[in-house]
């Protein structure tokens, strides 16, 4: 490793100390006098201990220093002898800003610390008060040593639960499915459907269940929380609980081997096969699996459950054991692209592929072709899924903004945040923090109200902020409302008209003035502060959302409050697409918004209000014919079929010649030229190598309303 | 007159309609026969649509179309001059159709002149200037011109110009 990129990770992790410092301090600042807190400050001062020791490293001395002082402080902390307070917060955020100055500067010798240092060091030793610094400093040096590493052991045990429902049970046993989604809730689980007991169609009783579940359950709850679940489905169903592995954070990562029992081992374990014809088989040299439904010792379905088994606990104790070695590594984001772009030529290849194999008619091909298919669909999920992040980090900034500029424009102002573990795109959300952060500093500045004012008002002191970020269809929508002032429509109308945004005489919906924000040098504010108002913030934001493919809302109640929405698509570069055909020609539909498909009924078709809908199971169904809606020639068929799309709240049926089937859809953009094209939101290419369309269901359902 | 050319250089030609056209061959990338083109719906007559070339999506224009010529069913003479152009600032690839393609020739500055302002079957806008070639007239394209973004739009500006907050609007209603 040269100098420079040993330099260069330094920075990162250096960052990434700073990043892990701030979140630590505001947790503590939350969970102050609660429980959590002790945790949160061994959290910060570990942080804090880190950067000491990474600084002192790469010659920052006068850092190594600095943050001495302060790990000092926080070790006090931490063993109760000093208690947390508003001022020790805002003293090692203070610090935390220092630092992230500090390390732009080429290293200093230590002794002598830079001057706000030395300011933060006065107000910590005023603090800590009766103790010296260098006193505490001494006194930990003799602790650190014999200060054993404080970590509960945490287990997780691996459980083996059948279940299989009484003959005659169905109607009773319908909680079944609630009893698995909970038990997916503990723990990863995987699910086994045994069909041994189906019989042939002429015996089946449709009204009777007759399959049974193997379950392998890797949870940390205990045995008795396990099967106090299913307390109430004992009555229907033969429930049988094994614990059958368990493995402690504890114990030594060497001792955590990966080879979990034989395949054979667990199958005498589960009862389906004796020991004696276990070894006898074994005698032979293929695969003991293989080998034992060969001699029909046991039937194939519990040859995959056992191996299911096997799989979960090897892939819990994997993944234990890199838990525990290494969490992370780091890889530069190019070649991620490089990866995305390469996934999406192999899945047009493999498309291709499975087109010919499907022509020739020819088994062994088309047997290579959908053993390919399935790898590549998991190969394109994990790879898209390398990109995807949690919004959570993006979050963390307005933690501290909210609370800097609360403090600053001394409004009190409480923040909560709501689906941190929304991912997307790792592009999207770098470009979404400057938009995101605009938005916020423009409600406190201006939406929220000052405490006393909003006591006049009759509002709660304290005002809220409540950002929330959610999956919509393949949409994630972030919400960032406030119950401040509202937006002044008449003063927003006014200084439209004075700026000539609108003229004089213009006809406004309330939604239109509400709107007029977004427009290019708009800004209400009679007072021009350091954080917002100059007018050149929501336009931008406008056109940053739109540039990530994204719209942008805000709505408003005078007196009660704002609400801005960001809609983004999940930009993934390939998506799960519905192929469909309208006049002889193929065209794509994002399968994340198809809710069902089915056939058109003519008879289903009734007309209301001048308006033609069908009727689906009693509901009122409206509908787009896509030929009429792109203006397709060609001629009328005879069935035609319907996929009833969703989005938002409601469903509209896109009516079209034929549906043919899920289509991989890696997304080419159109080109240039083709940018206003509305009902095409990109194109893509199919195994013939020709271009196929992908619609725009969105924007054709807008255009065809209007 | 003379026309703004200068230098000598080479130049694809090409026939439209009966006359010969010509373009710089460093905007020429390649010539392809005709593949299969998706049409891209509502979009102006002259947008043929897209193909698929070596993976990528470029639009393809029919000049025919775009020159107000007469429209005629495809040959197998039909041709795809894909050309790399520098639009807006960006580089772009387009397709655009001709009759068939002819041969690549040098022109010296001196026999160029420029677009006689009227007479003209296509906007002069379109032509950087002319050239006598044995017994022909050859057209030179300032090709350029035909694919910015406002000659492209010029026919979809008018159709619907939705913005996104009345569809949000729509949906939330």
């Amino acid at each position: 490793m040269s100098m420079d990129s040993q330099k260069e990770a330094f920075l990162q992790e250096f960052n990434e100390l700073l990043t892990e410092v701030e979140e630590a301090v505001l947790e503590v600042e939350e969970t102050m006098n609660t429980d959590l807190e002790h945790e949160a400050v061994n959290r910060l001062f570990r942080a804090m201990h880190s950067i000491k020791g990474i600084a002192g490293m790469f010659g920052y001395d006068s850092i190594t220093d600095f943050t001495h002082h302060v790990e000092s402080t926080l070790d006090l902390v931490r063993n109760g002898d000093l208690n947390t307070s508003k001022e020790l917060i805002t003293l090692v955020l203070r610090s935390h800003d220092i630092l992230t100055s500090m390390i732009q500067e080429p290293p200093q010798a230590g002794g002598i610390l830079p001057k706000p240092c030395e300011d933060i060091v006065a107000h910590l030793t005023a603090l800590i008060g009766r103790k010296g610094i260098q006193e505490i400093a001494e006194e930990e040096q003799n602790e650190e040593e014999d200060e054993p590493a404080k970590e509960i052991a945490q287990v997780i045990y691996s459980y083996r639960i059948s279940c299989k429902p009484k003959e005659g049970r169905l109607g009773e046993s319908s909680s079944i499915l609630s009893v698995f989604q909970q038990l997916k809730e503990l723990g990863e689980a995987s699910f086994q459907i045994s069909s041994d007991e189906i019989p042939p169609l002429y015996d089946l009783d449709p009204t009777q269940l007759y399959v049974a579940w193997e379950i392998i359950l890797s949870s940390e709850a205990t045995y008795n929380e396990v099967s106090d679940l299913f307390m109430f489905i004992e009555n229907d169903c033969e429930i049988i609980v094994d614990c059958i592995d368990e493995i402690s954070t504890s114990e030594d990562i060497d001792d955590l081997d990966n080879d979990y029992k034989k395949l054979g081992e667990i199958l005498v374990d589960r009862g389906a096969l004796s020991k004696e014809k276990l070894d006898e088989t074994l005698s032979g040299t293929s695969r003991i699996g293989d080998l034992l439904v060969e001699k029909k010792l046991v039937n194939e379905r519990e040859v995959e459950a056992a191996l299911v088994e096997q799989k979960q606990i090897r892939k819990i104790r994997d993944t234990k054991k890199n838990e525990i070695s290494s969490a992370t590594i780091r890889v530069k984001a190019n070649k991620l692209d490089s990866l995305v772009s390469l996934v999406g030529e192999l899945v047009t290849a493999q498309a291709r592929l499975s087109g010919i194999a499907s022509k020739r008619n020819d088994a062994e091909i088309s047997s290579i072709a959908e053993t390919l298919q399935g790898l590549v669909n998991n190969l394109r999920d994990d790879t898209m899924s390398i990109r995807m992040v949690p919004i959570g980090s993006t979050f963390t900034v307005f933690k501290r903004l909210v609370r800097d500029l609360s403090m600053e424009l001394g409004k009190d102002i409480n923040l909560e945040i709501f689906g941190e573990e929304t991912e997307l795109d790792k592009t999207v959300i770098e470009r979404l923090k400057d938009p995101l952060v605009h938005i916020v500093r423009n409600s406190i500045d201006h939406g929220i109200e000052s405490a006393e004012e909003r006591v006049r008002k009759g509002k709660r002191s304290m005002g809220s902020l409540k950002i929330t970020a959610e999956h919509i269809g393949a949409f994630v929508q972030i919400k960032v409302e406030d119950d401040g002032a509202g937006l002044n429509l008449d003063k927003i109308r006014e200084k439209a008209i004075e700026r000539n945004i609108i003229s004089q005489d213009a006809q406004l919906s309330k939604q239109e003035t509400c709107q007029l924000i977004f427009a290019p040098g708009f800004s209400t504010a009679d007072k021009v502060t350091d954080i917002s108002g100059r007018g050149v913030g929501m336009d931008v934001v406008k056109k940053n959302i739109e540039a990530l493919r994204g719209t942008i809302t805000v709505d408003t109640t005078p007196g009660e409050g704002t609400k801005i929405i960001l809609q983004l698509p999940l930009t993934l570069a390939i998506i799960d697409g519905l192929m469909v055909e309208i006049a002889d020609t193929p065209y794509i539909i994002p399968l994340s918004m198809v809710e069902e498909c089915m056939d058109l009924d003519q008879e289903e078709i009734e007309n209301v209000r001048g308006r033609q809908i069908i009727n689906l199971r009693g509901h009122a169904l409206p509908f787009i014919n896509l030929r009429d809606a792109l203006a397709l020639k060609g001629h009328e068929i005879q069935q035609e079929q319907v996929v009833i799309t969703r989005f938002n709240q409601n469903n509209v049926g896109l009516v079209v010649d034929k549906i043919i089937g899920g289509h991989q859809t890696v997304i080419k953009s159109l080109g240039p030229g083709l940018k206003n094209a509305k009902h095409v939101s990109g194109a893509t290419i199919l195994g013939d190598g020709t271009v196929a369309l992908i619609l725009d269901i969105r924007k054709l359902v807008t255009l065809e309303r209007s | 007159m003379k026309s703004e050319i200068s230098e000598t250089g080479q130049y694809l030609t090409f026939y439209l309609d009966g006359e010969v056209y010509a373009i710089q061959i460093q905007q020429v990338r390649e010539v392809l026969d005709l593949p299969k083109i998706t049409k891209v719906p509502h979009m102006p007559e002259f947008m043929r649509g897209v193909i698929n070339l070596r993976g990528g999506v470029v639009p393809v224009v029919d000049l025919r179309v775009k020159f107000d010529m007469n429209v005629v069913e495809d040959t197998v003479n039909t041709c795809i001059i894909i050309l790399e152009l520098e639009i807006d600032g960006d580089s772009a690839v387009f397709g655009a159709i001709g009759d068939s393609v002819k041969e690549v020739v040098t022109i010296e500055p001196a026999s160029i002149e420029a677009a006689p302002k009227m007479g003209n079957r296509l906007n002069t806008e379109f032509i950087k200037g002319m050239s006598r070639r044995d017994d022909d007239f050859l057209i030179i394209l300032d090709i350029a011109k035909i694919f910015t973004e406002e000659e492209l739009e010029a026919v979809t500006a008018q159709q619907g110009s939705e913005t996104s907050e009345e569809l949000v609007e729509e949906l939330t209603e």
